[in-house]
């Protein structure tokens, strides 16, 4: 049955046995009768008084109950990932990903290289807006105002992927404090602050994805990366804090966890350990770039009952 | 008749967070009830206690009525628990005053408490959201997202901003300062208003009343002369009630019910709103402040805003409303506000509110205490 929708709220705080939000309304049916109806989070952003759809009685865990599903096309609303780090390696080839899916792609980065721009040129050629916004993730200030510029300009993020990272590898004893600490502000302040910064938006919206980037490192003891380890490993524990923090908003937060990935930190490694390395890897080879963007992708969107979760991505060298 | 029938003594705890169990607030309110009666009560004089309270699982008991009536100490004496969610303070009073015009009773102890800090906000909300009706309640429909739904209407209909429902959470903040029985203490600007948690749009988390704990008390004699040389008279009381689904509503913009109960009340009392001195609203959500100053006939329909931007409603305004700091900031412990709202205008007719004592003088007042969300409402006029 077709209605309009006459009024309706956002449920933030909804009661037991109910977890995660979700509208409510009054919708007026084509007999001029009025329902009460509930209407999913996804479509919280479309929402609008007086806005068609249709009325129909679903089957939920809690009982049957009326929903409004608004008559509006999925394409209208297009979604908006912002990747930090992404100029490069995983975080370029995953802004790519996303436009095949046809997401609007922000690649954030200290700046743009060479290949950061190729990707800029990728996606608009896929037909998706691209921008590039300079920010050191490590600075809540320039993270708000980049998160602020994303919002002005597409009214919305969806997803953000928190890829922005460095290592400086070295034994403890040879470690500065300075060392340290650049590793821990970029790679694991900087994913507290993204996220800090776009939770808001993705509460008012509806719900959103975060996918965490970690490592293998974060697991297996790698010597030299007491630092870096420390961070993947932080980004692990803030992962399921936020799963659990944010899921009643209908926010899901996930990490990967990538092996030896075709990228400058495996590049930087001298051949002949390169090579140890890859004999222990059963698939025995390197991954590409690729391969961990499109679990990225899977996480942001087909992904749907899954948060908390760190996903190795490793061809079961650490298992 | 009804205008014998007067408050002779009350009780009143803080509201916010307490220490004390159940028990513990009907025994105290039950005590000084009695012992705050000027002239002297003996226990037995009062033949009948009515007791208010919403939900067992906040207050975690069955047989209320009993335990006051052995708080009470008159074995003869009867006791009761009467409910009607938000309204159940005053439904108690509204049956003790019919028990005393129908001559059945001659003085009744009236008490109404809650304690709700004991669950978490999410089970509050769900035990709340007991006082919408089942087909709301299945599909997710909270107290405050009715309430949105309302203010929605209201805000469409009538161009409300949400600048205008702040004002409300200003003043009644600002009131509660000068009441130590309310919950916050602390003034709220209207930027705070607006950038509060959003809990159902447009409902802020400063547009609502809190969780609370509390216990109110009144002793109702149909004799008050007899106790003390300065009654205040229950002149009338109305009772109405509206569709229990918002949506159901000829019209969601407005508390139907109140201005039911208004009219009975004013008809008893006989008076009329242009009389009004001073009231106690049931700002649970205080986006609904308006609809209650419209349903009581102190401003036309759509005009209750007016009151507030023009300062009418103010502490030092012609007709303060809320004084008290209302549900919004004095609190909500929901089976005994009704009946805390009732003391509000029984010490300010009396000259004895303090430092929250309005400069002007005070003859008639008012309390509109709705329940769910204004699909029951009863309203009392009170004064000397």
């Amino acid at each position: 049955m077709r209605g309009k929708l006459v009024s309706y709220t956002i449920v933030y705080v909804p009661p037991l046995p109910f977890r995660s939000i979700y509208a409510v309304g009054i919708v007026r049916d084509e007999r001029n009768e009025l329902h009460a109806v509930r209407i999913d989070s996804e479509h919280i952003p479309v929402l609008r008084e007086q806005m068609e759809g249709e009325i129909v009685k679903m089957k939920t865990d809690f009982g049957e109950m009326e929903y409004f599903v608004p008559a509006f096309e999925k394409k209208e609303v297009k979604r908006v990932v912002l990747i930090t780090g992404a100029g490069r390696g995983i975080g370029k080839a995953t802004a790519i990903e996303f436009a095949k899916k046809g997401f609007n792609v922000i690649i954030n980065d200290i700046e743009l290289p060479d290949e950061g721009q190729e990707a800029l040129n990728i996606i608009k050629e896929l037909g998706q807006e691209a921008v590039f916004i300079k920010a050191d993730v490590s600075k809540y200030d320039e993270v708000e105002k980049m998160v602020k510029e994303v919002i002005e300009k597409f009214g919305r993020i969806d997803v953000l992927v928190n890829n922005a990272g460095i290592n400086i590898d070295r034994l403890l004893i040879n470690m500065t404090p300075e060392q340290w600490q650049k590793v821990i502000d970029i790679d694991l302040t900087g994913v507290f602050n993204c996220t800090r910064a776009v939770i808001p938006y993705m509460i008012s919206q509806g719900g959103g994805r975060i996918i965490n980037v970690s490592s293998q490192s974060a697991f297996d003891g790698n010597i030299g990366q007491a630092n870096y380890a420390a961070a993947k490993g932080g980004i692990i524990s803030f992962t399921k804090v936020v799963a659990r923090e944010y899921a009643q908003y209908n926010i899901l937060c996930n990490a990967i966890a990538p092996g030896a990935i075709k990228t400058r930190l495996t590049e930087a490694i001298p051949p002949g350990q390169l090579k140890e390395r890859i004999m222990r890897i059963p698939l025995g080879r390197r991954a590409e770039p690729e391969e961990v963007a499109k679990v990225i992708v899977f996480l942001a969107t087909d992904a749907t009952y899954i948060t908390g979760e760190v996903i190795k991505v490793n061809a079961g060298e650490y298992l | 008749m009804p205008s014998e029938i007067g408050i002779i003594s009350y009780a009143h705890s803080k509201y916010g967070v307490l220490k004390e169990d159940t028990e513990e607030l009907i025994k105290n309110g039950v005590n000084e009830c009695l012992n705050n009666v000027e002239k002297g009560i003996d226990p037995k004089e009062v033949d009948w206690i009515i007791v208010s309270f919403v939900d067992n699982q906040f207050s975690n008991l069955h047989q209320a009525g009993t335990l006051a009536w052995e708080c009470l100490g008159n074995p003869d004496a009867k006791g009761f628990r009467v409910e009607a969610a938000c309204s159940s303070g005053s439904l108690a009073v509204y049956m003790a005053r019919k028990m005393i015009l129908a001559d059945l009773a001659k003085n009744v102890l009236v008490i109404g408490f809650e304690k709700m800090s004991n669950l978490s906000t999410e089970t509050v909300t769900m035990v709340l959201s007991r006082g919408s009706p089942p087909e709301e309640r299945k599909i997710g429909i909270t107290q405050p997202a009715a309430y949105a739904l309302m203010a929605q209407e209201y805000m469409r209909k009538y161009k409300a901003t949400e600048d205008d429902f702040a004002l409300f959470s200003v003043k009644n903040h600002k009131n509660a300062t000068k009441n130590p029985w309310a919950q916050f203490h602390r003034e709220v600007t209207i930027e705070d208003v607006k950038n509060s948690r959003v809990i159902a749009p447009p409902i802020r988390l400063l547009h609502c009343s809190p969780i609370s704990d509390g216990m109110a008390a009144i002793l109702i004699s149909g004799t008050p002369r007899k106790y003390t040389d300065t009654p205040i008279y229950i002149k009338g009381m109305g009772m109405g009630h509206d569709a229990f689904s918002v949506y159901k509503r000829e019209d969601p913009a407005f508390l139907k019910a109140s201005k039911i109960a208004a009219d009975e009340a004013y008809k008893e009392a006989d008076i009329n709103p242009k009389q009004v001195d001073i009231a106690e609203v049931h700002d649970a959500f205080v986006t609904v402040e308006p609809m209650c100053y419209e349903a009581l006939g102190f401003a036309n329909k759509g005009e209750g805003c007016k009151l507030i931007r023009e300062g009418v409603t103010t502490f030092d305004g012609q007709l303060p409303v809320n004084v008290s700091g209302g549900l919004k900031a004095k609190g909500h412990p929901i089976g005994a506000t009704g009946i805390g709202m009732m003391i509000e205008i029984f010490l300010q007719i009396r000259g004895q509110a303090r430092e929250r004592q309005v400069k002007k003088n005070v003859d008639i007042g008012v309390v509109e205490n709705h329940g769910g969300t204004g699909s029951v409402s009863i309203v009392t006029v009170l004064s000397r």
